[in-house]
C-alpha cells in the first residue's frame, strides 16, 4: 500500500512537472508582442561626405521591459558594407516610454558616391525563450541617405 | 390385545409390503429364471469376477447438492478457464507447484509491480502527449500572430 502511494506520488510529480514545462513554454513562446515600436525616423544629414558623421534621429516607444540586440549595417551603391557597433541592452536604457533619440554614425571614407543604405535589423527577448531560441523580430528600419560626390576626400 | 392380533411393527409391515410387491415378479421368475440368478456357476468362477447383480442394482447415484449447484453455475467462460488449466504444460504446473508461499508473494509484488508500471506508462503518454499537443498549438497561434494568453497577460498590464 505504501508502495502503491509512493508510485502515485511520484507520477503525479512527474506529470505535473511535465505540464508545468510545457505550460511555461507556451507562456513564452506565445508572447510575441513587439517591446519596441519605431514611431518615426529621419535622417538629419540627407548628404553626407565619406568619412563624415551620419546623423539619424528616430522617435521610439518601449512599452515592455526586454533585452534588445540590433544588427546595423551601411551600404553604399559600390557594394561596400560596413559594420556598425551593435546596439544591446538588457533593459530600456530610460525606461519604458516615447523617447527621442538622436545618434551619429560615421560613414567611411572608402564608400563611392550615390544612394546609400541604414540598415537595423533587431531582435528582442523578454523571456529565456527569445533569449537562447527565438527571438522577437521584425522587418529591418531602412534609412536611404545620399552620399556627396567628394572623390577628393573619399579617395585622396 | 391378544398377541395374534397385534398390529404390525414398521418393518414387519414393510417386510410384507415388499413381499405383496415382489409377488407377481417372482412368479415370473420361477415360469421363467434368468440365468443371471443361477448361482450354480458360482464354483466355476473365481471370486469377485461375477456379481449377481450386475447391471441391475447399479442405478444412478443422484450428485450431492452443493455439486449440482456448482455444474449448474458453469459458464462457458468458466468451462473455459478450467479446460486452460487442465491444458496448462506439465513443466509449467511443476514450476507453480514448486514454489512455496514466499515466492509466490514475491511473484505477486513482481506481477503488481509490471501492471501499475504499465499504467504509469500509459498515463505518462497521455501526459505527455497532451503537453506536446497543447505547446504545439500554442506555438502554431504565435506564429500566425495570435497570443494564446493574451486575456491572462492583458490582467497584469
Amino acid at each position: 500500500m505504501m508502495l502503491r502511494v509512493l508510485g502515485l506520488t511520484c507520477l503525479g510529480l512527474i506529470s505535473a512537472a511535465i505540464l508545468s514545462t510545457a505550460g511555461l513554454l507556451a507562456w513564452f513562446a506565445a508572447d510575441r508582442a513587439i517591446p519596441v515600436e519605431v514611431l518615426s525616423s529621419e535622417v538629419l544629414t540627407p548628404r553626407v561626405r565619406p568619412g563624415d558623421k551620419l546623423v539619424i534621429r528616430q522617435r521610439v516607444r518601449y512599452s515592455r521591459i526586454c533585452s534588445a540586440h540590433v544588427d546595423r549595417v551601411l551600404y553604399d551603391s559600390h557594394t561596400r558594407r560596413e559594420f556598425l557597433r551593435d546596439v544591446d541592452y538588457e533593459y530600456p536604457p530610460l525606461g519604458l516610454g516615447t523617447r527621442t533619440i538622436t545618434f551619429e554614425e560615421d560613414v567611411p571614407a572608402n564608400f563611392g558616391p550615390g544612394p546609400a543604405e541604414y540598415r537595423a535589423l533587431p531582435s528582442y527577448s523578454c523571456n529565456p525563450l527569445q533569449k537562447y531560441y527565438w527571438p522577437i523580430t521584425r522587418p529591418e528600419t531602412v534609412l536611404r541617405f545620399e552620399i556627396a560626390d567628394d572623390t577628393r576626400e573619399a579617395f585622396p | 390385545m391378544a398377541p395374534d392380533q397385534r398390529r404390525y411393527t414398521a418393518d414387519e409391515w414393510r417386510e410384507i409390503q415388499t413381499q405383496y410387491r415382489e409377488q407377481p415378479r417372482r412368479g415370473i421368475r420361477t415360469m421363467y429364471p434368468d440365468p443371471e440368478d443361477d448361482r450354480s456357476v458360482d464354483a466355476f468362477v473365481p471370486e469377485g469376477a461375477y456379481s449377481p447383480g450386475r447391471g441391475r442394482g447399479a442405478q444412478h447415484q443422484p450428485h450431492p447438492h452443493h455439486v449440482e449447484v456448482w455444474i449448474a453455475t458453469l459458464s462457458a467462460e468458466d468451462i473455459a478457464k478450467l479446460e486452460a488449466l487442465l491444458a496448462l504444460r506439465p513443466d509449467t504446473i511443476k514450476w507453480v507447484a514448486e514454489k512455496n508461499s514466499r515466492e509466490l508473494e514475491k511473484l505477486d509484488g513482481a506481477v503488481d509491480f509490471i501492471t501499475s508500471s504499465r499504467t504509469a506508462a500509459k498515463v505518462l503518454m497521455y501526459v505527455s502527449g497532451v503537453a506536446v499537443a497543447f505547446v504545439g498549438g500554442v506555438v502554431a497561434l504565435a506564429k500566425s500572430g495570435f497570443d494564446a494568453f493574451a486575456l491572462l497577460r492583458g490582467i497584469g498590464k
